[in-house]
């Protein structure tokens, strides 16, 4: 990289070739207003406010300009501040932006531009026109009065979450951020993954859960861990009055900086299921409500008392009350598991009895691939930020085929799709041998795929630089994984695994299979939503612990009921899909007494 | 001592009169006030129609029917210096909520069948009419100081009188700017 020397409102300035002047200002702690301007998303110049003076005559954006060598560049100066108040009354002559009703009063960057350049009254006419207001999306509401068609929204979505929903429509007057062909964003593409509410400057988009109950700066903010996923992405999480009120995405370097799904930043908010606040035994018609002493004593009573003890614990919980339920479980001697972990643990038995490819060491690495091939496109659902790295590699360039049992999910982004008819479809395997031996493809017996199918993966493969194969949760029989490694290491591709289990320190305890009947069983159900594995092992106990944040069908279910900490009541530690181990901090103080897992577990196996 | 005070009137457009009610929050320095300032104008405590010359005329409210012009040009041409005090006056504030409808439809659902069976839009000899569009005091005359907020704190109206007393155009700190 090339030095380059200019002044800067008459101070030397070094900066890099290639540079924007506001990077190299940013760079230097010269400070340049911006509005459309945002961290990581390509710079398009469209709200002006960055307008700097260049050689003492020209006016260009420090945003899209790059440096060069010997220009003298005035950031600020009457013509400038001019200029700047000026474009901002033609934005607030243009829509309404009146902050008195608008959720994002005291936290909008237009405001504290209006506020630092003395807009105290709007010298243009006010056009008064109505835009429309599209409120059909669960989450999200979008106010077109209030935007300035910054087009951050539509870069975040294009450039960071790649899913390509959000676009300008219309001409001129008429400009507006539209959701696909103009659909309303409810009825659109959209994933509500939320980034655009992030990264709007205004109260344009903004959540219908958060909404008029505080902006962020008058919240207390906390920042912890997702664990709805193995992604583990860093979340904001603002607080006021010791109620949830906005999950944002943490703004760190890399791929996920920022980024969350529907599941992290929209899920928790939409919480309606009743706390469990004490302990109580249940028989079935009547609750009779227990101190929490007695409640242990109780449950360590029966643990004691049964021959076979089952449990199951959720994998969204941090390692410490994971290892915790697993000390429990031996102390009585029961057998647990942890729903998902049947994925991990055939993937075990699959790297033992197939010679290992190279594993991806960093799911990110994604975005460096020439070519994907995605075993099971699920993963949109299951990993959605992970799914976002592969379709935003794909519109970079590289090559996507997706395998799927059922419709290919990534269908816009993806090259190729081959339908299995069955998950246990010897695909992987046969294309594997065929590329190592150089023979020919014989179709795989019973599977209703074509040779011609073979040859479309095969040759797909062939000859990339570097190549990920992508397995998601639902491959989890052994054949299958042990086709797919052995394909990965033929063909010189990056392996990645995405299981169903949140917390991959699952993978290290000693889990197994739940058969036959059980004496008893106790689930630490935390918050899970999705409890079906833990319902179907309920069903085979005669006496049923469950512990539990929420009421559910399990508590109805159950003999006896623990109240166990919330998502934002519990700390710990977390690892991730790449084996980075990642603290989660408890965001809250229960609102009731309430000891952490750890305390609860141990007391009852006294 | 009268002949040397500062002439001053106060008139209110279409507002609440809140920005009236928030320079009485300037609480002890109203006596001090007075001592500088004659108040020969203002809606709630001095009676008259016509007002007199001023050197400081203060206006709140937004422009939102015929009376309001008549009131705000009248204002302008006895005033040096003109303020517009709040939102509604220097911005348009909550009042422009109604250029987004229909005027005839605002009128109706107002008064049609509301406080009897009869009852009916007034017409506009007896109640002033209404203008196309609510907007900002400086859309029709020239304003000379602005001081949004809704309303303005005492503070920020306080600060306003002194420089002005002081033969200053008051310059607001961006800081105490308020949009709400």
């Amino acid at each position: 990289m090339n030095e380059i020397q200019m002044t800067v409102n008459g101070r030397e300035v070094t900066a890099e070739e290639g540079d924007t002047i506001l990077e190299a200002c940013e760079d230097a702690g010269i400070e340049i207003p911006t509005l459309c301007h945002y961290d990581d998303l390509t710079d398009v110049g469209a709200c002006r406010m960055c307008t700097v003076q260049i050689d003492g005559d020209r006016l260009e954006t420090a945003c899209t300009t790059p440096v060069q060598d010997g220009i003298e560049i005035e950031t600020h100066n009457d013509e400038l501040r001019k200029h700047r108040k000026m474009l901002l009354e033609l934005i607030c002559a243009e829509e309404n932006h009146y902050c008195m009703y608008c959720d994002m009063d005291g936290d909008c960057e237009l405001q504290d531009l209006l506020k630092e350049y003395g807009v105290d009254h709007v010298s243009i006419p006010y056009s008064y026109k109505s835009y429309p207001v599209d409120s059909v999306s669960e989450h999200l509401v979008i106010d077109h009065n209030r935007c300035i068609l910054c087009g951050r929204c539509i870069r975040v979505c294009e450039e960071v979450v790649s899913n390509d929903t959000l676009d300008f429509g219309g001409r001129g007057q008429d400009t507006k951020v539209v959701a696909d062909l103009n659909r309303p964003l409810g009825e659109s593409t959209c994933i509500s993954c939320g980034a655009c509410m992030q990264v709007c400057p205004t109260g344009t988009i903004f959540s219908k859960h958060s909404a008029y109950r505080g902006n962020t700066k008058e919240c207390e903010s906390s920042e912890t861990v997702c664990t709805e996923c193995s992604v583990g992405c860093g979340r904001e999480v603002f607080t006021r009055s010791r109620n949830l009120v906005q999950i944002y995405g943490t703004e760190v370097e890399g791929p996920s900086g920022g980024q969350l799904c529907e599941r992290g930043r929209f899920d928790p908010l939409t919480e309606e299921r009743e706390r469990v606040t004490s302990a109580y035994l249940n028989d079935g018609e009547v609750r009779e409500e227990i101190g929490m002493e007695e409640a242990l004593e109780r449950a360590g009573a029966e643990l004691g008392r049964a021959d076979r003890v089952a449990g199951m614990v959720s994998d969204r919980l941090p390692t410490e009350s994971l290892s915790a339920f697993e000390n429990l479980m031996e102390s009585c001697g029961g057998s647990f598991d942890v729903p998902g972990a049947d994925g991990i643990r055939s993937f075990e038995r699959a790297k033992e009895e197939e010679d290992l490819p190279s594993l991806a060491s960093s799911s990110s690495q994604l975005l460096e691939a020439d070519k994907i091939l995605v075993f099971d496109s699920s993963i949109v659902d299951t990993h959605p930020v992970i799914a976002a790295y592969v379709r935003r590699a794909s519109k970079e360039g590289a090559e996507l085929m997706v395998v799927d049992i059922e419709e290919d999910r990534l269908d816009r982004y993806s090259d190729g799709f081959l339908k299995l008819e069955s998950e246990d479809t010897p695909l992987a395997e046969s294309v594997a041998r065929s590329m190592e031996d150089e023979s020919d493809l014989e179709e795989p017996t019973e599977a209703g795929l074509s040779s011609q199918d073979l040859t479309e993966v095969k040759s797909f493969l062939a000859g990339s630089k570097r190549s990920f194969l992508l397995a998601g949760a639902r491959v989890e029989d052994v054949s299958s994984l042990k086709g797919l490694l052995h394909l990965a290491r033929v063909s010189g591709g990056e392996f990645l695994r995405l299981n169903g289990v949140s917390n991959q320190a699952v993978a290290e305890l000693s889990t197994e299979d739940l058969e036959g009947e059980f004496d008893l069983c106790y689930l630490l159900a935390a918050d899970d939503e999705d409890l079906e594995e833990m319902k179907e092992v309920a069903g085979r106990a005669d006496f049923l612990i469950v512990q539990a944040a929420r009421e559910s069908e399990l508590t109805e279910e159950a003999d006896l009921v623990l109240p166990a900490r919330a998502w934002f009541e519990r700390g710990g530690s977390f690892v991730d899909v790449d084996g980075e181990e990642k603290t989660v901090k408890a965001v809250l103080e229960p609102r009731f007494e309430l000891e952490e897992d750890g305390q609860l577990l141990r007391v009852s196996d006294e | 001592m009268a002949a040397d005070k500062v002439k001053v009137a106060t008139g209110c457009l279409g507002g609440c009169s809140g920005c009236h009610m928030s320079f009485l929050d300037v609480d002890e320095f109203i006596v001090d006030l007075l001592d500088q300032v004659e108040l020969v104008a203002s809606h709630m405590v001095v009676d008259t129609k016509e007002i007199p010359e001023v050197k400081v005329g203060i206006l709140e409210g937004s422009m939102t029917n015929e009376e309001n012009l008549k009131l705000a040009q009248e204002m302008r041409e006895k005033s040096d210096i003109l303020v517009a005090w709040g939102d509604c006056a220097c911005l348009g504030g909550i009042m422009t909520m109604r250029n987004f409808q229909d005027i005839d439809e605002i009128l109706e659902e107002t008064y049609v069948g509301k406080s009897d069976e009869e009852s009916v839009v007034p017409s506009p000899e007896n109640v002033p009419e209404l203008m196309d569009k609510v907007g900002p005091v400086d859309q029709y005359v020239d304003v000379d100081v602005y001081l949004p907020g809704c309303p303005p704190s005492a503070d920020l109206i306080r600060f306003g009188l002194e420089e002005l007393l002081a033969g200053r155009i008051p310059q607001l700190d961006p800081e105490e700017l308020q949009y709400n």
